[in-house]
């Protein structure tokens, strides 16, 4: 067991068991340029975000506004997303994030590019994960039907949030009922948990947590609130490394055989790189674009890094 | 700044013909008294996003031409600053460092990284963009390569 096994076994509680070995694994797909001393991308466009909404949400959350869209490449309309992913194969590109925004029931509208989500697994052959937001039996049963390799949506666990972050009329067991129907059409499921989602302080975060590793998931990433410029919560702090590092402990604990990832967003600098060696202190299995130094520490606790171009929900066989 | 010094405008990019340009960082650097001021460009703040977070070595270091003097983290760039010449770093803004988003406010102004006091000034002038024709030619090649590969809206 290595170092950071043994900080889970602490005081006797828990499981005191988990089944990983000592590698890490650390991402840096293309949703941004990434380049460190310790790792830098090989090729940018090798995994491509993709909006099929372009800039519009309908839900226009507390803490994105919408922005989190500009970064994509927009594919909006019949038989765009497919171009779009047959011109970026031809360059080179390996993967695709289909992702979108919402409508008002808190849907990313794939269900009318169904068709152009299968071409692009049997004719172009691309890595293929999707960001769904809730999710009903028509688009479990179109994804299934597509051979998706990931379903990714944020699970939230508290009523209130979804009320007053996501502006979104729904609840708790709505999250629930998507998980469900992802399992039962055997859809590889990634669900996102956001720390700090309800304006910098935990709220729903460790029912989340429970009701996630209720399922069949492939793996959990977690990500933590990041204030952005022009969102509602641009001045928000976020949760403290002390109340970052004990979920990341729990969620090590109570999906002792799952990956768990700490995934693209966090707070930038210093806070990034105390969040990142709680990530491995914890023993996390991946970490996307990782602050300087944090390859280095992780080898520094005896475990092996490995690198990936892609999004860490992907699991690596 | 804007309107005071001719400007090399090129799809609503706008580069002071002045200022040499690093090719592909896209950091200018300005010929003052001090030293050799360096900002991020028009475009490379363009296409970096918002910038978020700011790290810069401190006055007194040496730093070499191509070697980070400091990094960035911007919504769709995390990396190194290379300094475009060699010398030794006099000033830091510490300014940027506290509100990064004067780079995206303000990129040519008050947005600058660093001074640096060169030790090899003529050499390392030599490989920068300069001019208008030779700036406007760069940035139209770049702007066509970043929209091939997606990095620019």
């Amino acid at each position: 067991m290595s170092s950071r096994g043994a900080m889970l076994v602490g005081e006797g509680s828990g499981p005191g068991h988990w089944s990983f070995g000592k590698e890490i694994y650390f991402y840096a797909p293309g949703l941004k340029r990434y380049e460190t001393s310790e790792f830098s991308q090989r090729n940018p466009q090798g995994f491509v975000p993709i909006s099929v909404t372009g800039g519009d949400c309908a839900l226009q959350c507390e803490h994105c506004k919408g922005k989190l869209l500009q970064w994509m490449r927009p594919a909006v309309g019949k038989g765009t997303l497919f171009q779009l992913c047959r011109r970026l194969a031809e360059s080179g590109t390996q993967g695709v994030l289909i992702s979108g925004g919402s409508d008002a029931g808190g849907m990313v509208p794939l269900l009318r590019y169904a068709d152009e989500l299968k071409r692009v697994k049997e004719e172009l052959g691309l890595t293929v994960l999707v960001h769904t937001g809730l999710v009903d039996e028509a688009l479990a049963r179109a994804l299934e039907a597509a051979g998706i390799d990931g379903a990714m949506l944020d699970v939230i666990g508290a009523d209130e949030t979804i009320r007053d972050v996501y502006h979104l009329e729904a609840v708790v067991a709505d999250y629930e009922q998507s998980l469900a129907l992802l399992a039962r059409y055997g859809v590889p499921t990634v669900p996102h948990i956001v720390l700090g989602l309800h304006h910098g302080k935990f709220l729903g975060e460790e029912a989340a947590l429970r009701l996630v590793a209720g399922y069949p998931i492939s793996a959990l990433v977690l990500v933590v609130i990041t204030p952005m410029d022009g969102t509602p919560m641009e001045g928000v702090s976020p949760p403290g490394a002390g109340d970052l590092g004990r979920f990341f402990e729990r969620a090590r604990l109570l999906l002792p055989d799952t990956p768990v990832m700490l995934g693209c967003a966090r707070p930038p600098g210093e806070r990034k790189k105390a969040i990142d060696r709680l990530a491995v202190d914890t023993g996390l299995n991946g970490i996307a674009y990782p602050a300087e130094g944090t390859v280095s520490y992780a080898k520094s606790k005896g475990l092996t890094p490995r690198f990936r171009e892609t999004c860490c929900s992907l699991i690596p066989s | 700044m804007k309107g005071k010094v001719p400007m090399v405008r090129v799809e609503g990019f706008e580069l002071p013909e002045e200022l040499y340009y690093d090719r592909k960082e896209h950091l200018w650097a300005r010929i003052e008294e001090a030293g050799v001021r360096v900002g991020l460009d028009m475009f490379g703040q363009k296409a970096a996003g918002t910038v978020v977070y700011i790290k810069i070595m401190p006055a007194g270091r040496q730093v070499r031409k191509g070697r980070a003097f400091g990094s960035v983290e911007a919504g769709k760039y995390v990396g190194a600053l290379k300094a475009p010449v060699n010398g030794k770093i006099a000033e830091v803004n510490e300014a940027v460092i506290a509100d990064p988003g004067l780079v995206n406010n303000d990129s040519y102004g008050a947005g600058w990284f660093v001074v640096i006091e060169p030790s090899s000034l003529e050499d390392d002038l030599a490989d920068l963009v300069h001019g208008r024709d030779e700036i406007q030619s760069w940035l139209e090649t770049e702007i066509a390569e970043y929209r091939e590969k997606g990095w620019l809206e």
